[in-house]
């Protein structure tokens, strides 16, 4: 398994782990930005088979992007 | 000449103050990925940077990212990330021209391959061997300026930090090496976020100590260090009637110019317009 | 349904009472006559002592659908709301309306007397899970908020007739002169209670504190009080009192109030100037900033109208400003200069702001300092309702201060936590565009076109001047466009502005 992001205010949290691809979100904005976070998570995880979970504390879509782009590099195997 | 008289320390990795970093019209922001990040953010911060760098609207502010130290595991990697994306590069731990040299070399080949204008570097001399070789450091042309801290050279020398007497040959040293070579020398952070008057105090030495500005590290120093740097009124008192004595003896075609019988030499009405020009800043 | 004066469409009958469509400030008259209360004999005795909630409850003759009221000056600190309500429920009475100043998350425990049976609806302000549960559909009938001033019109009118006011009191003689000033739960004035123990049919004080006869100072006087009911404790002096309030720490609040003091000093700033000082971190720092300001340029303040603070206090006391006009006082530094300073005068809330009245303190503002919700780009301000609009605040004085003050000045940030907060349309009017004039963010203000006067007075300022339409766009930009959250058709409450015309109402969300 695999983490980034941090549960801070204004930051996103995001884990991979091995398993049937299932994708988690938990977020405070989900009446304003549940699509929007759905879509950018559909977007960078696509053909990603794992347990993917996105715990949002009011990220902006960068942060979430960013948050994302490492959870999933990490999960491919870099490591630095 | 760029001014750099308040460069903003923003944590690499944390969100909420990188994405405000850009309010408070601080001549530089930097990213931090070395000492404000733990090693198990590393990567994090790495591409949290890198898509800030992207996506956040930094305003007036010039965009430095402090990378991690060519001692470590990370450096080259925080470069292949976010040079692209930034106007400077701040390099910590610097003790030699080959320092330099290494961090220039990769600088170049990532430069090359994205097809992208040369970055800046700014050092920043924190050992003994560093500052001893200052002078040299200062030389390399991807060098615009040079910044020292002051923890890890007091630690190098094994006195504390407070108590340490060498501090203003340090600054002197960085000041002239910096200085020698046409570059801008940057004094550390004042860290008593709640002392203004202090900070006034210590970024107006700074200034007359030869600087071209300190680091901060609260959005609210901002204000009050360039404050601090604008020239008094005094100053700008006396380098207008210089410039004007310039302009005298330009129109009536004299070699030499004097005001009220004192001979004005060159590098007096440079500084005149430096003074002036500064002062013309908000 | 007919659409009102700020373009929302709205019922002309709640609860089935008829009100107006919102149509402006001061664009409907009243009429009528002020209402009155039961006209009552006090029997022979010189004690109102009465040793138990229940007892008295029995003898003020309290029957299903009846309407009763409390005052918030122990804010969430208060312990006699929830007492009251347990026995009333207690002893099966059904139906009540509650009608409080405002309610707060320790209020909590009336969530279930929504569904019980006990209460049919609540009109005052809620703060918090008595909000959240109305916004889902938990109360009977429609909920009713109104502004302090707004109540106490409502009262005057008889547009809300109170048959009982429970009136917690920090301090009372067993004849029944009250004041705030003294003893464990001391909260300051008793402002808000004022025009209840006037105008309610049954008044009683509620006392943990219960001093020999007579009482001093006293803020509501014994001819208005039918009986006091001593109980152990009537709040938490932890939740009464916000502890020293600080000033906010956060860079980008601390830009927003730099930005707000800039367009105070040109817009405003003269001896004896007036304003309205606030709690809200930015607001603590306006008035904090503002009394640097006022000393170092040597100007003089005629009067703070409050929201009192240490900060208000210190300022009386240094010399910077005249008089403090106090309705709320939220640290024991208010409640000590309450006491003790002849120019910290205590104010009913009938003189705060109500505009069917001979003229209240708001009329007399130069500055108002506001917060906000969300503020949109016809400079409607909400501060009700949460962007997915869930109810979950009061509207306290907003909408008197802002119509009643020279300068209107709301502080908000452009976002919170992507949620943008200038937008096209808020969720709620709260307070029309027509009384806000400058709406200040981190990222640079913007000013109502239709003043033409501030736009002037900022010419050549530092302060980036935006269109209220950039500013919106710079938030969408910077958050995305948010999705329209999903509500029904149901209204679960309405907003009326000061005057009682209807000038939103708030939907029921969907879980």
């Amino acid at each position: 398994m695999v983490e980034a992001g941090t549960h801070e205010k204004g930051d996103v949290f995001v884990s991979i782990e091995d398993g049937k691809r299932e994708v988690i979100i938990k977020s405070k904005l989900e009446r304003l930005y549940g699509e929007a976070i759905r879509d950018t998570v559909e977007e960078l995880t696509r053909g990603i088979e794992a347990k993917i979970i996105v715990e949002d504390s009011g990220a902006l879509d960068w942060v979430l992007r960013a948050r994302l782009e490492a959870a999933i590099r990490k999960y491919g195997g870099e490591k630095v | 000449m760029k001014l750099r008289r308040t460069r903003l320390y923003i944590p690499g990795n944390n969100p909420h103050l990188v994405e405000n970093a850009g309010l408070y019209g601080a001549d530089a922001v930097i990213l931090d990925l070395e000492d404000s990040v733990p090693i198990t953010q590393k990567f994090d911060a790495r591409i949290l940077v890198k898509y800030s760098l992207q996506n956040v609207n930094f305003g007036v502010s010039e965009k430095w990212v402090r990378i991690n130290g060519i001692g470590t595991p990370y450096w080259k990697k925080d470069l292949e990330e976010i040079l692209p994306y930034c106007d400077v590069i701040n390099l910590p731990k610097v003790e030699s021209l080959d320092d330099v040299d290494t961090a220039d070399q990769e600088m170049s080949l990532i430069e090359d391959k994205n097809g992208i204008e040369p970055r800046k570097l700014v050092p920043i001399i924190e050992t003994v061997k560093g500052l001893k070789n200052a002078r040299e450091i200062a030389t390399h042309p991807r060098v615009v300026a040079l910044a020292w801290g002051g923890e890890d050279l007091t630690a190098d020398l094994g006195i504390p930090r407070k108590k340490a007497l060498i501090l203003d040959y340090v600054r002197a040293e960085i000041v002239l090496a910096a200085k020698a070579e046409k570059k801008q020398a940057l004094d550390t952070v004042f860290s008593d976020v709640r002392d203004m008057d202090a900070l006034y105090q210590y970024a107006q030495r700074a200034r007359y100590m030869g600087f071209d500005g300190i680091g901060v590290i609260h959005p609210n120093q901002i204000e009050v260090v360039h404050r601090a740097f604008r020239p008094t009124e005094e100053e700008i008192e006396e380098a207008r009637k210089i410039i004007e004595a310039a302009k005298e003896a330009e129109r009536e075609g004299k070699a030499v110019i004097s005001l009220n019988g004192r001979m004005i030499d060159p590098p007096v009405v440079e500084r005149a317009r430096k003074i002036l020009a500064l002062a013309e800043v908000d | 349904m007919p659409i009102n004066a700020v373009g929302r469409e709205v019922p002309s009958e709640i609860n089935g009472q008829r009100f107006k469509p919102f149509a402006g400030d001061l664009k409907t008259p009243p009429e009528g006559r002020r209402a009155g209360s039961l006209i009552r004999m006090a029997p022979r005795g010189r004690s109102k002592v009465i040793n138990s909630l229940e007892e008295v409850i029995k003898k003020v003759g309290l029957e299903d659908g009846m309407t009763v009221s409390f005052h918030h000056h122990l804010r969430d600190g208060d312990f006699v709301v929830n007492m009251v309500m347990e026995t009333i429920r207690k002893m099966g009475i059904k139906d009540i309306r509650i009608f409080p100043t405002a309610l707060f998350p320790v209020h909590e425990p009336l969530v279930p007397m929504l569904t019980d049976g006990t209460i049919r609806r609540i009109e005052g302000s809620m703060n918090g899970p008595l909000g959240e549960a109305t916004s889902y559909g938990a109360m009977r009938e429609t909920a009713v908020l109104r502004s302090h001033s707004g109540r106490v019109r409502a009262v005057e009118s008889g547009e809300v007739h109170i048959d009982v006011a429970f009136i917690a009191a920090p301090t009372a003689d067993p004849y029944g002169n009250l004041n705030g000033v003294d003893g464990p739960s001391a909260c300051g004035p008793l402002a808000y209670a004022m025009v209840d123990a006037y105008h309610a049919d049954h008044t009683v004080a509620i006392t943990d504190h219960l001093v020999p006869y007579p009482a001093h100072p006293i803020s509501i006087f014994q001819h208005q009080i039918d009986y006091v009911v001593p109980v152990d404790k009537i709040g938490d002096p932890q939740g009464i009192m916000s502890g020293t309030l600080r000033i906010t720490t956060s860079p980008s609040r601390l830009k927003i109030a730099r930005y707000a003091l800039e367009v105070i000093d040109r817009v405003a700033l003269k001896d004896g100037f007036s304003f309205q000082a606030g709690a809200g971190g930015i607001s603590l720092a306006v008035t904090k900033f503002l009394g640097d300001l006022m000393r170092k340029k040597g100007i003089r303040a005629s009067f703070i109208n409050g929201g009192v603070t240490k900060y208000v206090v210190d300022m009386l006391h240094e010399g910077l400003v005249d008089v403090v006009f106090d309705g709320q006082a939220f640290d024991l530094d208010a409640v000590k200069s309450l006491k003790e300073d002849k120019n910290h005068i205590e104010t009913p809330l009938a003189m705060y702001g109500n505009p069917y009245s001979s003229g209240g303190i708001v009329n007399m503002l130069d500055v108002g300092v506001l917060g906000a919700t969300e503020v949109d780009i016809d400079f409607n301000v909400n501060v009700n309702t949460h962007s997915d609009g869930l109810l979950l605040h009061g509207i306290g004085g907003h909408q008197e201060v802002a119509a009643g003050s020279a300068l209107t000045i709301v502080t908000v940030p452009l976002y919170r936590y992507r949620v943008p907060v200038i937008r096209e349309r808020v969720t709620t009017v709260t307070t029309p565009g027509e009384v806000v004039d400058v709406v200040v963010t981190e990222h640079g203000i913007a000013i109502n076109p239709k003043r033409d006067d501030i736009i002037e007075s900022m010419r050549g300022s530092k302060v980036p001047i935006y269109d209220i339409q950039d500013l919106q766009k710079k938030a969408y930009q910077i958050c995305g466009k948010p999705q329209e959250p999903k509500i029904t058709d149901d209204i679960i409450a309405a907003i009326l502005w000061r005057d009682g015309t209807i000038i939103d109402v708030v939907y029921k969300v969907k879980k």
